[in-house]
């Protein structure tokens, strides 16, 4: 049976038994959650949740599992009434509106609750109309002895529609009802939330869904192949390791992401471009629509950050687009504020911004980017996949001094191949050669200029040259534009920058610029680094 | 097993409440001595589980009435509130004879409630009576049996603020006044007492509106965070409800960490520890889970970005002011700032007659505390202190 990735796409088109047999991560959290309920007596107001992440993060999903297990769970169904709200509710702006909905939906969870929206309707034009409302619901509660769990998908756009005397009282109410209990979800940092002249100050307990880590994802695929019936998923995961972490890490690990690309392995056999290139193809409409729900201008800029991939100041984006920085500004604020892109802080006056979504802006990149800009990607891609699939380095036993006479005779003989012109200069360097060794490195840097084929080992003497603490030959190295090193090894470069920051603010800088789909390579290389610095 | 679990938003109430015996019965002490009280803290320290504590479980001969007015924008919808939540107190609502006296009450004076029971009292429509007169009424006719009523009265400065932006400072200042003259009315004052708190400073807004005479009858009450025994305790009850163990030297190293010991900077530590715990399974928390805990508490500052944030209500110089203080006690190597030295700082920001009143604010709200004799200021908890730098940096 092939997935549906439509049906992928939307967890509310699962049927339990669908959902809770997929239902494989985002488990800590799962429990977390339901043993709070369990243990709750809701005798007093208890603690409500918001669930926090990107769109895609399992969210949706991990509220529906809730919702789920209070209606199986004998003990829980006893005490609790699951109500879960669509993930669009664009009728809700009013408080009153939320009870009439909450009332609605208890109607059609249990025939008890029959005839309390039109209990409420009676009294729609008295002034107190929302005061009353969740009162007749709290008392019906009470009178049948259950206790709501109200389970709100998009939480933050509906509260953020409410007037500020709307919010503080649903605070009012929070803080006060035993009867009700809210498990909201929301795709956004919601503002009020901390902002302490906001009435929600740190009032919700957040849980933050982070994308799924490599022993995760490896759960998640196996899951699904059980699902699907790839009896040879086990054998599938090992051939494509290198290919599917590259992607889980190009993608943030979003288990909605992660979906599309188990259906795209398990189909036919093709190189990881193009199974990236596919894998965009299906996000495609997703992704249009937030280019297209934005004003010419936010295109714009959205445009010049997302083509620069690193984060990039308000200066160099308003000179691009020859705006004025003040104006600039403004926009920025606003596309942050809509979630789109990341702030990141220079200095006390300045900051740099960066597309939030990083998988958006790989996206961005391979459907409006010019060749050079592609290119980036690309490497970016095979980067990941030869670090991801690489072996454990095998320390070397043999005599430092014996094993350099023996290179340089080989140079000697054939000093305009690439193995042995690179074979010496790492020995020099094993051997504390530093200047000899990078004389060595810029032929071999020269010979492999045209092909990728070399990158692997390349990157193997950056990361040397750094466990040799040689960060200003290294840096220069980088900065030699003929050989591309910056692009092609992004990851090593900014582990550089991590051992240069303290040397002066522009390294700094540099460093507070990586992706977050950089983060766990560049980690990696610095731990590789670090561990080196202490076998050399 | 009583088990206490981590709280970090709602009020802990019932067994979820830590205990704190000192407080409880020096609030009780001021309850008996028959003033009316301003319950003072810092926001987080834990006003409202306090006094909702209290209200659980009160002591004989009071009946306990708690109300939020967060959401309140004018003076009559505030006795509303009070109004209504006298009628519906449950514990009001047991007794016979007080119940009896509110119907009668109702029937005669009320005329507009439609109904006075068991479920709770609904208002007519369209008849806007004043509730302050209201008020009076019931407290005149009302037979509370010998007991005394205390209204606890959340979120009552936020209340002034609002009628304040809406309406303007002369009505906000009357919502003073009228609270006042309920307090001084003698025909009644016998039969209630008013507890006020609020996560904004009811001193201060009274003060910025030049109106400290109409709460200076209060009694006050200020929360003090946790002493260090109690705060060993409060860990001490929560892990008997978790998977997790830390020893003596490993619970002593957070409280170092913390020093200002408010029960929520502990539940959130905690909290931490517990993310943690799940998720690298380790049972046996050490010092450096401890310091991952706190700095993942800083990092994420959105627990903390409030307390810049709500500097903002000062304007100008007194802004200026105070933030300079403040960073000045973060950069110096000694982590402080002299009396002398603020002083100084006062003059350059022709503060020299108001620069007291915004230290005590800075003090009364929980940034900094004050070492009187060797005239020095310090940040109450590290913590603050180290999010303060990393808001700098930024």
């Amino acid at each position: 049976m092939k997935t549906s990735s439509l049906r992928l796409y939307n967890p509310n088109n699962l049927t339990e038994k669908e959902l809770i047999d997929r239902f494989v991560v985002r488990k800590n959290e799962f429990v977390k959650i339901l043993k709070d309920i369990k243990n709750s007596d809701m005798k007093y107001p208890e603690q409500h949740y918001i669930i926090e992440a990107q769109r895609g993060y399992g969210k949706t999903t991990l509220l529906k599992r809730l919702y789920f297990e209070i209606k199986r769970d004998e003990e829980l169904n006893e005490r609790f009434i699951p109500v879960i709200f669509p993930e669009e509710q664009y009728n809700i702006r009013r408080l009153f509106k939320l009870w009439e909905v909450a009332a609605h939906h208890l109607e059609i969870e249990s025939d008890e609750f029959i005839g309390l929206y039109d209990e409420m309707l009676k009294y729609s034009v008295q002034e107190d109309y929302e005061e009353i409302c969740f009162k007749i619901l709290e008392q019906k509660l009470k009178g049948k002895n259950k206790k709501l769990i109200l389970l709100i998908d998009n939480i933050g756009d509906i509260l953020k529609k409410f007037k500020t005397h709307e919010q503080q009282k649903f605070r009012e109410i929070l803080l006060t009802s035993a009867e009700i209990r809210i498990i909201g979800a929301s795709s956004e940092v919601l503002e009020f939330a901390f902002d302490y002249n906001k009435p929600f100050y740190d009032f919700f307990k957040r849980i933050k869904l982070k994308g799924l880590t490599e022993e995760e994802t490896k759960v998640f695929f196996k899951n699904l192949g059980k699902i699907f019936n790839e009896k040879d998923i086990n054998e599938i995961f090992k051939r494509n390791k290198g290919k599917i972490e590259a992607l889980r890490r190009l993608t943030g690990g979003a288990p909605r992401i992660m979906t599309l690309i188990f259906d795209i392995i398990i189909g036919e056999h093709e190189a990881t471009l193009k199974e990236l290139d596919i894998l965009l193809d299906r996000v495609t409409p997703l992704y249009k629509n937030i280019m297209d729900r934005l004003s010419p201008v936010q295109q714009e800029i959205i445009d010049v950050i997302a083509l620069s991939l690193d984060a990039i100041t308000t200066k160099e984006i308003a000179d691009k687009i020859r705006m004025q920085s003040k104006e600039v500004s403004a926009q920025l604020n606003l596309l942050e504020k809509n979630g789109l892109i990341n702030k990141i802080s220079v200095n006390k006056k300045n900051y740099m911004y960066q597309i939030k979504e990083r998988f958006f802006n790989i996206w961005y990149i391979m459907r409006f980017g010019g060749e050079k800009e592609k290119h980036q990607v690309q490497w970016l891609v095979d980067f990941f996949e030869t670090w991801c699939s690489r072996e454990k380095l095998i320390n070397k036993s043999e005599n430092k001094e014996s094993a350099l006479n023996c290179d340089k005779k080989n140079f000697y003989k054939q000093c305009n191949d690439f193995n042995t012109i690179y074979v010496l200069s790492k020995t020099l360097l094993w051997n504390d050669l530093i200047e000899e060794s990078l004389e060595k490195a810029r032929l071999f840097l020269e010979i492999s200029n045209s092909t990728d084929k070399y990158n692997k080992c390349i990157n193997e003497y950056l990361i040397s040259l750094m466990s040799k603490k040689q960060y200003n030959s290294l840096f220069k190295l980088f900065n030699e534009n003929e050989f591309k090193l910056k692009d092609k090894f992004k990851p090593t470069y900014f582990a550089l920058m991590y051992f240069m920051k303290n040397q002066n603010e522009k390294f700094e800088i540099q460093y507070k610029k990586v992706g977050e789909e950089l983060e766990e390579t560049v980690e990696e290389i610095i731990e590789e680094v670090k561990k080196n610095n202490f076998s050399l | 097993m009583l088990i206490i679990k981590i709280t970090t938003g709602q009020a802990a109430r019932g067994d979820n409440f830590f205990k704190r015996p000192i407080l409880i019965s020096k609030l009780w002490r001021k309850i008996d001595s028959e003033s009316s009280i301003i319950i003072s803290a810092p926001r987080r320290v834990g006003k409202t589980s306090l006094m909702r504590y209290i209200e659980d479980n009160p002591k004989d001969k009071y009946y306990i009435v708690y109300v939020i007015t967060e959401s309140v924008y004018n003076e009559n919808k505030y006795y509303k509130e009070i109004v209504k939540a006298i009628l519906n107190c449950d514990s009001i609502r047991k007794r016979d004879k007080v119940i009896n006296s509110i119907k009668d009450l109702a029937k005669n004076i009320f005329k507009s409630i439609d109904e006075v029971g068991i479920d709770s009292v609904k208002f007519s429509k369209n008849i806007e009576l004043n509730y302050y007169e209201k008020f009076i009424e019931i407290m005149r006719s009302i037979d509370l049996e010998g007991h005394k009523l205390i209204v606890m009265i959340d979120e009552f400065a936020q209340t002034i603020e609002n009628i304040q932006q809406r309406e303007g400072t002369t009505y906000a200042v009357h919502l003073l006044q009228s609270n006042r003259a309920l307090r001084q009315n003698s025909d009644i004052n016998n039969k209630f007492q008013f507890i006020y708190t609020g996560s904004i400073s009811l001193e201060g807004i009274a003060r910025r509106m030049d109106s400290s005479k109409f709460i200076n009858d209060l009694d006050i009450l200020k929360v003090t965070p946790l002493s260090e025994g109690e705060g060993k305790s409060l860990i001490n009850e929560l892990l008997k409800g978790l998977d997790f163990t830390m020893d003596d030297d490993t619970i002593n190293h957070m409280l170092h960490k913390i020093k200002w010991l408010i029960p929520f900077y502990i539940q959130l530590a905690m909290d931490k520890i517990q993310d943690i715990y799940d998720e690298e399974q380790i049972h046996d928390i050490y010092n450096e889970s401890v310091d991952i805990a706190i700095k993942r508490m800083i990092d994420e500052n959105n627990k903390f970005s409030s307390w810049h944030e709500r500097l903002k209500v000062y304007k100008n110089n007194d802004y200026k002011f105070i933030i300079e203080v403040l960073n000045i006690i973060s950069i110096t190597d000694a982590k402080m700032i002299t009396y002398n030295e603020i002083y100084d700082l006062a003059v350059s920001y022709n503060l020299f007659e108001t620069y007291k009143d915004l230290l005590n604010t800075l003090i009364d709200d929980g940034y900094i505390n004050n070492d009187e004799e060797q005239k020095i200021y310090t940040f109450t908890s590290p913590i603050l202190r180290m999010w303060w730098c990393k808001k700098n940096e930024n």
